[in-house]
């Protein structure tokens, strides 16, 4: 969540414990639009369309900070996020556990952006939760017919479902960037992940992480297609992503943070830590 | 303490005996529903949006476990309320426990069978525990404890975190959109089932467009949450994605191999 208030916001939301002492959910208006880059692209004219991943009582689509919002699909019973976790602490997960998340695709998002096209033109953000789990795709890449949440496997059975999703969501991706391409060559497109996936064991304290781990967690997903911009292929922490974008909009030249990385923890974020010598880290790691 | 509800010699079963129901039973099967839901606040504090979402669960919870000692009291003659209110606040809070003792398995009816039956030997050894006062005492004071604990816990932090927050999480100086007020009423949600938008609400609401504008590009941005950097995959967990990383580039992407979150 950290990461990715960062990446709209385009600067560090949180250096110090004293960022998130009352809680994360401060920077949830930030994921729905309330964010420097969103702002100065609604104040240019852009419509807002925003696809939330749909499975976070906290993160929804706020309309008055979007222009459009496209809901996720549901087959099923849509329960909150605090019902399906209490309910999944009783027997009533029996039941529960029949019905499917709210969820969505880059190609649901895309076909859904196209259908509410203006003049305007569209700053399309969807935020698509896999291959978060719960895992969703079979091995031929269609729906399970039930999601299958990462704690209900071991550590081999999660592995498979994450990378099996993460095939699927891929493919899922390059079929949404080739409609998009096709029909609009001029498309700026960035393709990203908030962070990476967490196999190697992790602690409530960086000094309880391991070095392998910190990479595995913090490395992540980051193409970008700006026709006309030249963007260099070694570009460090994603806080500086939508800075390239948008000055590749402007024609400028982008005004780049420091690279900086911040461990924390879910159950502890007053453990949130900077890591020192972020980019040698991360971008060269021993292995 | 006195022992408030002791077994009658000639109580008879049905309603009447309810009148044996004091406070102290009541206020047993309270905290004994309300420990369990008081954990999940405060286990979730950090990303539970609003504590009112549980209540409704704590009021079932509640005239479940109440209903239930209600009914243990008038099917049985003799046994204590005291300990029947223990009976029935192991079985509202044991509810609770189901997930865990599920743990990773799917969960099926077998496994619920296999619960109940674990949940029914428990229930048991508390209610012939409870035929001893002092231990009686010491299991409602321990779920009294379990209920109060984690919601002083959680006021505690709330306070506390009031205190220490920033001010606000985004600074002022982000700008304004140009979108007209009366944009807000053109908001146009798309439902799940793929309904068409009524795109044209939005301009003719006043969406303002700067004529320059409708020449700059459409931006993508689609976040793959938790989709790990291809060295990483290729290294740690097998899976090669060089072949989505070359169509990307194919596509005109560039594909930055060692980008970091931060």
């Amino acid at each position: 969540m950290l990461s990715l208030s960062s990446l709209f916001e385009m600067d560090y939301v949180a250096t110090a414990p004293a960022d998130v002492s009352d809680g994360l959910l401060r920077y949830r208006s930030l994921l729905e639009g309330d964010s420097q880059f969103v702002r100065a692209m609604r104040a240019q004219g852009y419509q807002h369309v925003y696809a939330h991943p749909g499975a976070f009582d906290w993160l929804g689509c706020d309309p008055t900070l979007a222009d459009v919002c496209i809901e996720p699909r549901t087959d099923s019973l849509r329960l909150s996020e605090v019902d399906r976790t209490i309910a999944e602490m009783t027997p009533l997960q029996l039941l529960t556990s029949q019905t499917l998340l709210p969820y969505t695709d880059p190609v649901y998002v895309a076909d859904q952006a196209r259908q509410a096209r203006t003049d305007a033109p569209q700053l399309v953000v969807g935020h698509i939760l896999s291959p978060h789990g719960p895992y969703r795709y079979t091995d031929s890449c269609a729906l399970r017919e039930t999601f299958v949440e990462a704690a209900a496997l071991d550590a081999d059975g999660r592995k498979a479902a994450y990378l099996q999703d993460v095939i699927c969501t891929d493919a899922l991706t390059l079929q949404a960037v080739r409609s998009i391409v096709l029909r609009d060559p001029d498309a700026v497109i960035v393709v990203l992940s908030d962070h990476g996936s967490n196999f190697e064991i992790e602690g409530p304290t960086q000094a309880a992480w391991t070095e392998a781990g910190i990479v595995e967690r913090f490395g992540v997903l980051d193409a970008v297609r700006a026709p006309g911009c030249d963007l260099p292929e070694e570009r460090g922490v994603l806080v500086n992503l939508l800075r390239r974008v948008q000055a590749c909009l402007d024609g400028t030249e982008p005004d780049l943070l420091p690279d900086r990385a911040f461990t924390w923890w879910e159950e502890n974020p007053l453990g949130l830590e900077e890591l020192p010598d972020a980019a040698a880290r991360l971008q060269h790691p021993q292995r | 303490m006195p022992d408030a509800n002791p077994p009658s010699t000639t109580a008879r079963r049905g309603p009447a005996r309810l009148r044996q129901l004091r406070p102290t039973p009541v206020l047993v099967v309270l905290a004994c529903a309300t420990a369990p839901l008081a954990g999940f606040v405060y286990d979730n504090r950090y990303d539970l949006p609003d504590v009112a979402a549980v209540t409704p669960w704590w009021f079932a919870t509640v005239a479940f476990g109440l209903v239930l000692l209600a009914g243990l009291t008038m099917a049985t003659r003799r046994a204590s309320v005291d300990a029947l209110a223990l009976v029935a606040g192991v079985v509202v809070a044991s509810f609770y426990q189901f997930g865990r003792f599920s743990g990773a398995a799917s969960p099926d009816v077998a496994s619920l069978v296999r619960f109940a039956a674990i949940v029914g030997l428990v229930a048991f050894a508390v209610f012939r525990l409870a035929t001893v006062p002092t231990a009686r005492r010491f299991v409602g004071l321990l779920a009294v404890m379990l209920a109060v604990v984690p919601l002083f816990g959680y006021a505690a932090w709330r306070v506390s975190a009031t205190a220490q927050a920033p001010p606000t999480a985004r600074p002022s100086t982000a700008p304004t959109p140009t979108v007209d007020p009366a944009a807000a009423d053109a908001d146009v949600r798309l439902d799940g089932d793929g309904a068409d938008a009524d795109a044209a609400d939005l301009a003719s609401a006043g969406v303002a467009v700067a004529e320059d504008v409708a020449a700059r590009p459409d931006v993508y941005v689609f976040v793959l949450d938790e989709r790990a950097r291809g060295d990483e995959l290729a290294g740690r967990l097998g899976l090669d994605t060089s072949a989505f990383e070359a169509e990307l580039t194919e596509l005109g992407f560039s594909v930055a191999p060692v980008s970091f979150a931060e």
